[in-house]
């Protein structure tokens, strides 16, 4: 164990909270908390990896640390005993763990000492530090203190002496990894690796004070069939040695390869990273590129952003970076909308929230056998994912490769320089990216990036609404990503529901407010790890307004909003009747006419107008009290708009005017997307002209003909059988 | 005597279109009235959600933005209006299968007769052979079901083992897929075929029993096998292009404005009756290749017919040809 210098770190802090353009270049900025000297050499026949690790590890802390917590996340994939494989039944989009039994996974410790040789093994044992509530399994080695729980995906090592505050500790651990079948981000298929999550993996001790802890410990929970990682930032130096022929692809930047016999080494260093990842297959397709700014980024986005956040497109310039796309050769014809979809993504995430730290990004495109693998991120490396259906009639237009390309690469922002704790607050990085996503999708492809033959287009609104609205509403978007009660749950409130809070976000605050403070937020966290409520300091002091309605209400609190037109009516006013005390002394009206006193017979002059009287009333169904905008448009082609209050239940607006009221509307341009039923936004009584014209009757005749109509293609189908 | 009018099969089938027209209507008509009876329950919903709201308009108008939303709320706020019609659409579809069912009755009996016949000629068929035609109904289900069946499950799992490790996209796989499929659409064809000239059979015989019927059906088609199979795919084919150009065109015509709204109903309701002219024309083909064989089978046995006007007779007491 050796000391480090408090200096040090805190010149890496400063260095960390600096403004983009001193996130650029090699020299690593964020906080080294870990070091990670790897040697792995890949079986390509048994799917094994076996490796060497140096890892020196850095107290960031004021406490002494006499334990240290490991993530042997491949565990999980070990049994159908794992927390993962009871949460999810052993399925995870589409594939099954543990089929055969070569498909199985695990990662075995053989060996872990300190510098001077201290044997750690006797002491190190498995804990299940988020409990298992599940029933235990009766299968167990007595003998074995480490194998005596049923999830063995988090390591406790005591140490013989505590780590000083500030100091650090260098380990030599010896591992074996067995690959899965490609199950849940990781595993082989045929010759095929993708080798996530494979090394013994330290987990993050939390100083009293960060992301709201009261006081210091470890943050390493079990591996989630609902969570994903949480780690600290530090550098990397990885050698691989994988049989020769093997096209290799990996996190970092590859320095050196070597042949040695039937063998190819491979060395890839990165830092400012806390993961790292690699994929193998001899038959991969490489295709390198470098996206070169500006000529790469699309045409006008560059002043789109300037225009929103308030800068210059010179304060927004990008660097080169250098990409190595990994197709498998089913997917040879996708290499030109990889490459498209990356520059986007690209050029999108760098001028809205600061340019890409790293000079290097790996795309690898798993294989049609091996999807489970695709859609997945790791630091500098994604993988993408092209299911074969969407390369077929009817939906190659759905754009499923693009948009998942742009999420990957999202999360080399919210995931990879904002490291944001996936176990405990998965919102701030798939909610943060699935929005920014919608974003690029829709600069790069238009307002409905999907699309169907026929005209039918949707957009991933549409598709966060759907599962707004069809799920229980049980789950606030913050907890603990296996606390929500399904994983469509966890899917919802961790991603499409978190893109509805922030469009609703923006379009409350303006986008250049909302541009700025996200911004900000980038540019201050990179390469540290925020909490919620990091998230919500930063926004309010950006915007000057104070946002806890919206943290409680709908990022703590299931709160719903239903703005509705409750009733609607208009009718002509009745006419003037009664005693009136004028100005030229009291007079009485019948029907509205004048009938004491009794005047002089004038003229016939013009036929008094009819005035119509229309009275609306909107309510809010919802739990949610927030402003909305009503919308009244009369016959005539008038249109008239209201502020609802947000805490209002319901208004009544009542209007005298000469024409009838063709319809009535809350939140017609749907600033409030949050809005939990669209149905009931509007009441039409009748046609106008202009922007009061409404097409709705034959709306109902058309799709009913349309419903009749594919119920009847359907009944001829059935002839097949008579 | 003969009162079917020669000819090729094809041509009988095309024939069959102009001369069944009746039955083409009747067909199509049903799909129709079954298809509103079975949407019914989304008529108050549609009007509620789509009639007197500005969601309506915008669906109309496939709003960029809105469209895609309202569709969800309607699926989520509706969703027992569409639970209705699911149900509905089950019943329906079991009505639609006796009716087809039925109506096979009736074509067996009158298709293809010189000088066309009268809707009770065709009432008269269609009760004659009801029973006879659940029967065969029944076998059809039975033989195709546990042949194509086994067929498809025996393919995946060989091809699951066979596979497993092979590359995606492997000409091996792809060519096992195809046989598949192309074998699986095979026994469809030949059970098809069987079935309607086990109901054909009808049209000789008042009293052939069912299963009797599956062999003089076997027996016909016993040499002609080809140009069945010939007839069968010539009618899926012609069939399948002409609905998936209908389906495609109603399908991508936009309709905004009342008259286009009206003109696409009238487009949906030709659309459906492309089924009904193709499945007549089949029949009207396979009905000529049946009386072909069964006359020459005949012909040996009868004695010349006397010359002059044929006596009066009776659809009871008398078969057709």
């Amino acid at each position: 164990m050796s000391h480090f210098s408090p200096a040090l770190l805190r010149a890496a802090i400063a260095l960390a909270a600096a403004p983009a353009a001193l996130l650029s270049g090699a020299t690593p900025v964020s906080p080294p908390v870990v070091e990670y000297t790897i040697e792995a050499s890949l079986d390509g026949k048994t799917h094994t990896v076996d490796g060497s690790d140096r890892l020196v590890w850095r107290n960031p802390s004021g406490d002494p640390v006499s334990e240290l917590r490991f993530h042997l996340y491949l565990n999980a994939f070990k049994n159908n005993r794992s927390l993962f494989l009871r949460e999810s039944g052993g399925q995870l989009r589409g594939d099954r763990a543990g089929t055969k039994p070569d498909d199985w996974g695990w990662i075995d410790v053989l060996s872990i000492k300190t510098e001077s040789g201290a044997d750690l093994k006797p002491g190190m044992k498995f804990i299940q530090p988020d409990g298992y509530p599940f029933p235990k399994s009766e299968i167990q080695n007595p003998n074995s203190e480490a194998g005596s729980v049923d999830d063995q995906t988090v390591l406790s090592v005591p140490l013989p002496s505590p780590v000083p505050p500030r100091g650090s500790i260098t380990l030599s651990i010896i591992f074996r990894s067995k690959l899965p079948r490609v199950f849940a981000r990781s595993g082989f298929v045929r010759d095929f690796h993708l080798v996530g999550q494979w090394f013994p993996k330290i987990g993050v001790y939390e100083p009293a004070g960060m992301r709201g802890r009261a006081s210091g410990g470890w943050n390493c929970h079990s591996y989630h069939a609902n969570s994903e990682f949480y780690a600290d930032y530090g550098r990397y130096d990885v050698t691989l040695t994988v049989p020769a022929g093997y096209t290799v692809g990996a996190t970092g930047k590859r320095v050196s390869e070597a042949k040695q016999g039937d063998k190819a080494i491979y060395r890839y260093q990165a830092n400012d990273v806390h993961d790292f990842a690699w994929a193998a297959d001899p038959t991969f397709i490489v295709h390198e590129f470098r996206f070169q700014p500006p000529a790469d980024i699309p045409r006008g986005w560059a002043a789109l952003a300037a225009k929103e956040l308030g800068m210059t497109e010179a304060e927004l310039a990008l660097k080169p970076v250098d990409v190595r796309l990994l197709l498998s050769p089913e997917h040879a014809g996708t290499r030109e909308r990889y490459v498209r979809s990356t520059k986007e993504a690209l050029s999108f995430f760098g001028l809205w929230f600061g340019a890409y730290h790293y000079p290097t990004l790996t795309v690898v495109d798993p294989p049609e056998d091996g999807l489970g693998a695709g859609g997945m991120e790791y630091p500098t490396f994604f993988t993408g994912l092209v299911p074969p259906e969407s390369l077929r009639w009817p939906f190659q237009g759905v754009r499923v490769l693009e948009d998942v390309v742009i999420h990957e690469f999202g999360h080399e922002y919210w995931y990879g320089m904002v490291g944001s704790n996936e176990f405990e607050e998965s919102w701030l990085d798939e909610g943060l990216n699935s929005d920014s996503e919608v974003r690029a999708m829709q600069l790069a492809y238009g307002p409905r990036p999907g699309q169907l033959p026929g005209g039918i287009g949707f957009d991933m609104g549409a598709y966060g609404h759907a599962r707004y609205v069809f799920l229980p509403n049980l789950d606030p978007i913050h907890r603990n990503a296996w606390g929500y009660f399904s994983g469509g749950s966890y899917g919802s409130n961790s991603y499409s529901k978190v893109a509805l809070f922030l469009a609703q976000l923006r379009n409350d605050l303006g986008a250049g407010v909302f541009a700025r403070a996200q911004r900000a937020y980038f540019q201050e966290w990179s390469f540290r790890h925020p909490a919620t409520a990091d998230f919500f300091e930063v926004f309010q002091r950006v915007s000057g307004k104070n946002l806890s309605t919206y943290r409680d209400n709908l990022v703590e609190g299931t709160s719903r909003l239903d703005w509705s037109v409750v009733s609607a009516k208009t009718e002509p006013a009745e006419r003037d009747a009664g005693v009136v005390d004028g100005p030229s002394g009291r007079v009485t009206y019948e029907k509205g006419r004048l009938v004491r006193p009794q005047k002089e017979e004038k003229k016939e002059g013009p036929e008094e107008k009819t005035i119509y009287e229309s009275v609306v009333v909107f309510g809010n169904r919802g739990e949610w009290a927030h402003s909305a905008k009503a919308r009244l448009a009369f016959e005539d082609g008038t249109v008239v708009d209201r502020t609802l209050p947000a805490d209002a239940r319901w208004v009544r607006l009542r209007a005298r005017f000469r024409s009838k009221l063709a319809w009535a509307a809350v939140d017609p341009d749907r600033v409030n997307e949050w809005e939990w039923n669209r149905l009931n936004d509007s009441y039409v009584l009748g046609q106008g002209k202009g922007k009061a014209e409404t097409a709705s009757r034959r709306a109902a005749a058309k799709y009913f003909a349309k419903a009749a109509y594919l119920i009847g293609l359907f009944l001829q189908s059935v002839w097949a059988l008579a | 005597m003969t009162t079917i009018e020669r000819r090729g099969s094809l041509a009988a089938g095309f024939s069959a279109i102009g001369g069944g027209l009746g039955i083409v209507v009747l067909l199509t008509a049903a799909t129709v009235f079954l298809s509103i009876l079975a949407a019914a329950p989304l008529g108050p919903a549609l009007e509620d959600s789509f009639g007197r709201t500005l969601a309506g308009d915008q669906l109309l108008h496939n709003h960029p933005l809105f469209a895609a939303a309202n569709v969800v709320d309607f699926v989520h706020e509706k969703a027992p209006a569409i639970s209705g019609v699911r149900a509905a659409s089950k019943w329906a579809a079991l009505l639609i299968l006796l009716q087809q069912i039925l109506v096979a009755g009736g074509i067996v009996a009158v298709l293809g007769k010189a000088g066309g016949f009268t809707a009770g000629e065709f009432a008269w068929g269609m009760r004659r052979n009801a029973w006879h035609n659940v029967k065969c109904f029944l076998i059809f289900l039975l033989l195709a079901g546990l042949s194509i069946g086994l067929w498809v499950r025996g393919v995946l799992a060989v091809s699951t083992r066979a596979f497993e490790d092979a590359a995606p996209g492997a000409p091996a796989r792809l060519a096992v897929r195809i046989a598949g499929i192309v074998v699986a659409l095979l026994l469809y064809a030949v059970f098809s075929l069987l079935h309607d000239f086990a109901r054909a059979a009808r049209r000789f015989d008042n009293s052939v029993g069912a299963w009797r019927a599956y062999g003089r059906a076997r027996r016909a088609l016993s040499g002609r096998w080809f140009r069945a199979l010939g007839l069968f795919l010539f009618w899926l084919i012609l069939g399948a292009v002409l609905l998936a150009a209908g389906v495609a065109l109603e399908w991508t015509s936009p309709a905004v404005s009342a008259v286009a709204v009206f003109l696409h109903i009238l487009l949906q309701i030709a659309v459906l009756a492309i089924r009904p002219a193709i499945r007549v024309a089949a029949w009207g083909s396979y009905l000529a290749l049946y009386d072909g064989v069964e006359t020459a089978r005949m012909a040996p046995m009868a004695e010349a017919p006397p010359a002059g006007p044929a006596p009066a007779v009776t659809l009871e007491d008398q078969t057709l040809v």
